[in-house]
């Protein structure tokens, strides 16, 4: 298969976007589609600069985008710092591997929406119930992919280091650790898609703004000008995000993949 | 061959899978003639005891209309409006307040009268310590957002001049607004009946009911409503479905403590909070509602009390960000299917 | 490939090899379970051999003969299931630089440049860095690798990344190194480039050089004596010992009739074994 070169790439991407916002404009202005269930992008660009003067629900929009960021970041990175070091150590430690395994696969593919009213039970209505349901949404992923990447570290490879003289810590932190960094970054980039998707959720516990709030209590009053545009900003948030997100892999393992 | 066949079957999903989504989204078509009848009615109703929908448990509704009947119910009024929006209900009685957002935003329905009125069913439960209105500068409420208990909550800080940055209002569905109050994360809530009957067991103090706030101008109720072309379409069937609402409330009128145990097996809440989540609202009949106390006989007739209070809560909604003042109708009166109305209670 | 002149400091002669055994394994047998059907399969059985001090010895056979397995043993990955093996005097516990190993693969880390891959055992031990320099440099020299030292591993092409890994091996100065078919991912033209260059290293350290490979010329190329190790179970079938001498080329070898000789001997050998 040819190579389309980055700017190539970027050129058709913008392309095919204006094209498709250009049938859906078109759509809405010759009534094929009902304004209503699917506002046009001319209302949508309208209705963005209304929230951006008055803000919505007497909050800033940029706020709710920041406010979001902040709550999806720290459930997020919080679940990098647990996750990470449980899954090398279920991943290193095989005993306590099998002792920790069978509560992570049962966790891991619950409905997070079930956990919110035992979440506000035990935790209360405030940022901290938000921040643990993206955490709780995100951590197991992590350690699942962490202890994977332990487990798909080569056997020769360790064994290369040992022959080198490498044991214990120096092994884990001079070998397995930059071994296993790849594999962590696509973990890492997983992790935070379902984190984001799950801010909706997070933020129907007791929220006042918030772009997943700002979606859900818009649909209650049929602004779907809003509703749409809460989405445009999560995926554009999101899709931002995930390219830091490879811009930092490329530069942390410039060798992932070419090992 | 075989990826021949990998992409036959995969076309053929796909296909089966526009196809179903096609169905899905198209209006239920058929001929708009007089007297015709639509084959089946979907009828929504809030998931809360409410009287007339005891007519959904012998058919009731089934054996007036003469068609069959889905029952659709919905948490609140928001779902509601989404799935009239969406065009999977026919007729509905739901809160004011979203219907006052539904109409401001452009979504086609008609309004039938107000059956259902506000009066005990919907509290202001808070700590014991809190003992007059003017405490609750300062503290958390919880309230469910678009509800016609969030505009109430603000028509009480309204009326008794609180200071609005300093109550927070907390928007908290009723469950989850019952688990915060027991771990003591908020001082109050707005709620509707049967969860404030949990609250006041636990020490919970009423401050005030909805009924309270009638006497200064703010009336909170549920309206039965119609897709608009759902009316246009089957006008005799609004009509039979607006006489037979009118009987389950007579039922109720007669035998409330019958009633009461039925939707209470049906809803799995206790019969006291049931019976008194009923009794708490008041049950005008159409002949009332179609009085000047309530809607009068007549679009012409904007001075009409509820009609004032739909243009009362739309403002409100605006003023609060929740839909844009430029969607909001001069006057509501349009909005009321008043021809179907007479038709079906003549003066 | 260019082969490099020794740096002047290794050019003094070394000392031929001395009669005195540096690696001896005795009646050496390794089997292994087989975790489900309980059935045991042995690797080795019988094996007997020793190797002196500064000896150069190729351990030939077919695939599947055990070959890696006695390197595990050596190299301290696998305890044998019986019999003695007895390194530098004492047993073989566990791997370390005091033996250098190079596999087949490079297993150069991807993270690190060719310079830190190299030093990477030194830095580990906390060897001073004013120690360990010079002899990197003498060694990445003597690999042909000056002006890589900052590359990054996947940067080099697999004859320099497999040069990397024997200088990785070398630079803790181990009296021993062990050898798993390290050319055998090369093709010719390099694998014999890399030959030349291995001999010429291991005259300027006078290491002792357990190499394996079931490449017949491979083998009379580079070693001093050959093993050839039977099917399995693998024994030594037979042993060989190398009549060309020192600083070897391979041109000179190919007219030398008794090459020819010893190839068949060793092709009727292998055949019948």
């Amino acid at each position: 298969m040819s190579r389309l070169s980055l700017p190539h790439r970027a050129l058709l991407g913008a392309v095919s976007v204006l094209l498709m916002v250009f049938v859906w404009e078109a759509a809405s202005r010759l009534s094929l589609v009902d304004a209503l269930l699917v506002p046009p992008p001319s209302e949508i660009l309208a209705t963005a600069a209304d929230l951006m003067r008055d803000g919505y629900r007497q909050t800033p929009l940029w706020d709710h985008v920041l406010l979001s960021l902040a709550r999806s970041l720290a459930g997020f990175l919080a679940a990098i710092v647990t996750g990470v070091p449980l899954g090398i150590a279920m991943g290193m430690a095989p005993v306590f591997g099998a002792l920790v395994d069978p509560f992570v696969q049962f966790l891991r593919p619950l409905p997070k929406l079930a956990l919110i009213p035992l979440v506000v039970l035990w935790f209360g209505i405030g940022e901290t119930s938000k921040i643990l349901l993206i955490y709780l949404s995100t951590v197991l992923t992590i350690v699942v992919g962490a202890a994977a990447a332990v487990s798909q570290v080569r056997r020769q490879q360790l064994r290369a280091a040992r022959a080198l003289g490498a044991r214990g810590f120096t092994m884990f932190r001079f070998v397995i650790l930059p071994a296993i960094l790849p594999d962590l970054f696509v973990t890492v980039r997983l992790a935070f898609g379902i984190g984001w998707t799950t801010l909706i959720a997070a933020e129907m516990i007791a929220s006042e703004a918030g772009l997943g709030w700002m979606v859900v209590n818009a649909g209650a009053y049929l602004r779907t000008d809003v509703v749409m545009l809460g989405i445009v900003l999560l995926g554009a948030t999101g899709y931002a995000l995930d390219l830091a997100l490879v811009g930092l892999q490329r530069w942390a393992t410039p060798w992932a993949g070419r090992g | 061959m075989t990826r021949d066949r990998t992409t036959l079957s995969r076309r053929r999903v796909l296909a089966l899978g526009a196809g179903a989504l096609g169905t899905g989204a198209l209006p239920a078509s058929g001929g708009a003639q007089q007297g015709a009848k639509p084959s089946v009615v979907r009828i929504g109703y809030l998931t809360a005891p409410r009287a007339w929908v005891i007519g959904k448990h012998d058919g009731a509704f089934e054996t007036a209309l003469g068609t069959g009947v889905e029952w659709i119910p919905f948490p609140s009024g928001g779902p509601a409006l989404q799935l009239l929006a969406a065009g999977k209900l026919d007729l509905a009685i739901f809160g004011s307040t979203p219907i006052a957002a539904g109409i401001s935003r452009g979504l086609p329905i008609q309004i039938l009268g107000s059956p259902e009125v506000v009066a005990t069913s919907e509290r202001l439960v808070v700590r014991p310590e809190i003992t007059e209105v003017k405490q609750l500068e300062g503290r958390r409420i919880a309230v469910a957002p678009s509800s016609t208990m969030a505009f109430a909550l603000e028509a009480v800080i309204r009326i008794n001049r609180l200071d609005p940055a300093k109550v927070k209002r907390l928007p908290l569905g009723q469950p989850e607004t019952i688990a915060a109050w027991k771990r003591g994360d908020i001082d109050g809530t707005y709620i509707n009946g049967p969860f404030w009957s949990d609250l006041l067991g636990s020490g919970g103090r009423q401050l005030l009911v909805s009924g309270d706030l009638q006497p200064h101008g703010f009336f909170f109720w549920n309206s039965a409503v119609v897709r608009t072309d759902f009316a246009q379409r089957y006008p005799e069937t609004v009509v039979t479905w607006l006489r037979a609402v009118q009987a389950q409330f007579e039922r109720y009128r007669a035998d409330p403590e019958g009633v009461a145990r039925t939707l209470a097996e049906d809803f799995g809440a206790p019969f006291e909070a049931v019976r008194d989540t009923l009794v708490g609202l008041s049950y005008p009949t159409f002949q009332e509602q179609l009085g000047p106390k309530y809607w009068g006989r007549t679009a012409k007739a904007s001075a009409a009390p509820f009609l004032k209070a739909l243009s009362d809560t739309a403002d409100f909604l605006a003023e609060s960000g929740e839909i844009k003042r430029g969607g909001i109708p001069a006057s509501f009166g349009p909005f009321v299917n008043y021809d179907l109305l007479n038709r079906a209670f003549p003066a | 490939m260019t082969v490099h002149i020794l740096p002047p400091d290794l050019q003094a002669t070394l000392p031929p090899p001395s009669p005195d055994p540096l690696i001896v394994l005795e009646d050496v047998a390794k089997r292994f379970v087989d975790g489900r059907t309980g059935r045991v399969t042995a690797a080795l059985e019988h094996l007997s051999f020793a190797i002196r001090d500064g000896e150069f010895v190729c351990l030939l056979g077919p695939s599947g003969c055990g070959k890696s397995s006695v390197l595990d043993l050596l190299c301290g990955f696998e305890q044998p299931s019986a019999g003695r093996i007895v390194v530098e005097g004492g047993p073989v516990r566990e791997p370390g630089p005091d033996r250098g190993i190079v596999f087949q693969e490079a297993l150069l880390f991807p993270w690190l440049s060719v310079f830190d891959n190299i030093t990477f055992a030194p830095r580990l031990a906390g060897v001073p860095a004013a120690l360990y320099r010079p002899r990197a440099a003498r060694l990445i020299a003597l690999m042909g690798l000056d002006g890589f030292e900052t590359h990054a591993p996947y940067e080099l092409s697999g004859g320099m990344r497999q040069r990397a890994a024997i200088a990785r091996a070398w630079i803790s100065e181990p009296r021993i190194l062990l050898m798993d078919e390290p050319f055998g991912a090369l093709d010719a033209q390099t694998r014999l480039g890399m030959q030349e260059q291995l001999l010429i290293a291991r005259e300027a350290t006078g290491a002792t050089v357990l190499f394996v490979t079931h490449d017949i010329e491979e083998a009379l190329f580079l070693a001093d004596r050959i093993l050839v190790l039977s099917g399995r179970p693998g024994r030594v079938a037979r042993e060989i010992p190398v009549p060309f001498g020192r600083s070897r080329r391979y041109a000179a070898l190919l007219t030398d009739e008794r090459f020819g000789r010893l190839k068949r001997e060793i092709v009727e050998e292998l055949r019948a074994g």
